[in-house]
């Protein structure tokens, strides 16, 4: 088959998200909460990496963070036209106005890299030490239950657990909005 | 905050997770069909499932970066690592701790930095993501000094105002330093501004300790909702109607509130957003209390609200608005 195949593209894809996109969820995240929109922040996060999913190459997309802070308040202005509240006070108006005019800093990598890593060592120990195992040595699921002497079937539900706490911990500040 | 009727993003999260894990783990062909179906299910299950993946690539890199900044190789942990060795149960269980002291190794390496020292030049007002996971923001000509110390976390406010939302870390105290002031912090939101001869800290969430550098017991404990001043010397704390929190908070939205301060002091604050400058002729017109809010970069739009509501007239050239 000479067409590329849809699992490449989409790793490419998660590839680039992870270097350009993550180390600004936090400033989206915090923007949406700041305006006081009556939108959803978890929805427009996620249906702004569906945008991004979508999207046959990323290759044209010179700066993420602008891209997706764009993508961001496109969203929130389409959800707030969805809700029947009219009148929206000063502060979202021009907190609206204002995303994303900060100067972009390299901050936001260090800390996107910091909180990974702050988030790893917060997990159960047994399910760091397979993640670390499966995730960042490359063993497959069966070595790593060889390995330590464990089953299959608890190396999946470890990593699961693994996944489960980063994915709902990062960039969320503590307690989930 | 509206809670959407159906799917709550969070729980999108954890079956996106779950899904990103076991393809991390590989899955079988009919897996991959439900999962391709889970994702057409709906644009928020895609998202929420290439923020997963993304998430732990970040994982990786975060890891292989780390490993270079400790820079003392473990054998046998090169990326491309052979897969089929035979290892003792012993060892391996080993490496992992090892790794995470690693983990933590580096970490340290990371908060010897020397002070990062972040600015703001007039009109500007920058948010910036700290190390420890705090957050700051700084309003227009202010600068502070970052110091992340595996102890304790110091800013010092050299000029201006800054608004810190701290992340919780009871292990390492955060501490805004001015003058001879401490503001103490484990994990809450304030503001600390510098005044002429003193400061000023209002309190957002959480509490705060103040103290006096080298003194051993604090001097004032502040409350969300409430304000301390320090001028030359002389400690008052009061607490604040939420509407002053706010109109405290306002400049972070590029806002001015005037609330009925002299126009002479309102102008100063507006001159410290903008290159054009805004004059007052006299000491008289200086006096008049002045109202309402107010875009920061918009001397005009003041000096016209001004006019209007004072009698005055306005006279414009190129770098300056003279009000008389």
């Amino acid at each position: 088959m000479l067409l590329p195949d849809p699992d490449d593209r989409s790793d490419a894809i998660a590839e680039w998200v992870s270097v350009e996109i993550l180390p600004h969820e936090r400033e989206a995240r915090r923007w949406l909460t700041r305006s006081r929109l009556p939108v959803e922040t978890d929805d427009i996060i996620q249906e702004a990496y569906a945008r991004i999913a979508a999207l046959d190459s990323v290759s044209h997309i010179r700066n993420g963070r602008g891209y997706f802070l764009a993508t961001v308040r496109s969203l929130a202005l389409q959800h707030l036209r969805r809700t029947k509240i009219i009148r929206m006070d000063y502060l979202a108006d021009l907190a609206l106005s204002q995303i994303g005019d900060d100067r972009p800093g390299p901050e936001a990598i260090v800390w996107s890299r910091h909180e990974i890593q702050r988030l790893i060592l917060s997990l159960p120990e047994r399910c760091r030490d397979i993640f670390h195992l499966c995730r960042i040595k490359g063993y497959t699921q069966k070595e790593a239950a060889e390995a330590l002497g464990i089953s299959e079937n608890v190396v999946e539900k470890q990593i699961a657990r693994a996944m489960e706490i980063l994915t709902v911990r990062f960039s969320r500040d503590g307690d989930a909005s | 905050m509206i809670v959407s009727g159906a799917e709550d993003g969070n729980a999108i999260d954890r079956i996106a997770a779950e899904w990103a894990g076991r393809s991390l783990l590989g899955l079988a062909p009919e897996e991959r069909a439900a999962l391709a179906a889970w994702r057409a299910a709906d644009p928020r299950h895609a998202g929420s499932y290439l923020r997963a993946v993304a998430i732990g690539k970040l994982a990786v890199k975060a890891h292989t970066e780390d490993r270079q900044a400790v820079a003392e190789p473990v054998p046998a942990h090169g990326e491309a690592a052979p897969r089929s060795f035979v290892l003792s149960r012993r060892r391996l269980l080993g490496a992992p701790l090892a790794v995470s002291l690693a983990l933590a190794v580096g970490l340290g390496v990371y908060h010897q930095f020397m002070a990062d020292r972040i600015s703001t030049e007039r009109g500007e007002i920058r948010n910036v993501a700290l190390s420890d996971g705090s957050a700051a923001v700084l309003n227009t000509v202010s600068t502070i000094d970052v110091r992340m110390e595996p102890a304790r976390r110091t800013i010092d406010l050299v000029t201006g105002q800054a608004w810190f939302d701290v992340a919780h870390d009871p292990a390492r105290p955060f501490e805004v330093h001015h003058g001879d002031m401490i503001v103490r912090a484990t994990g809450t939101a304030f503001q600390v501004s510098a005044l002429q001869d003193g400061m000023e800290v209002v309190v957002t969430e959480g509490t705060v300790v103040v103290l006096r550098a080298g003194g051993a017991s604090p001097i004032a404990q502040l409350r969300a909702g409430q304000r301390l001043t320090v001028e030359q010397g002389q400690v008052q704390q009061r607490s604040l109607d939420p509407i002053h929190v706010e109109q405290s908070l306002a400049w972070q939205q590029g806002m001015i509130v005037l609330d009925g301060e002299p126009l002479a002091a309102a102008v100063e604050k507006v001159n410290r957003y903008n290159d054009i400058q805004i004059e007052i002729a006299t000491a008289q017109l200086g006096s008049r209390r002045v109202y309402g809010t107010f875009r920061a970069r918009d001397p005009e739009g003041l000096a016209k609200a001004v006019a209007i509501a004072l009698d005055a007239e306005v006279e414009k050239t190129d770098d300056r608005i003279l009000l008389k």
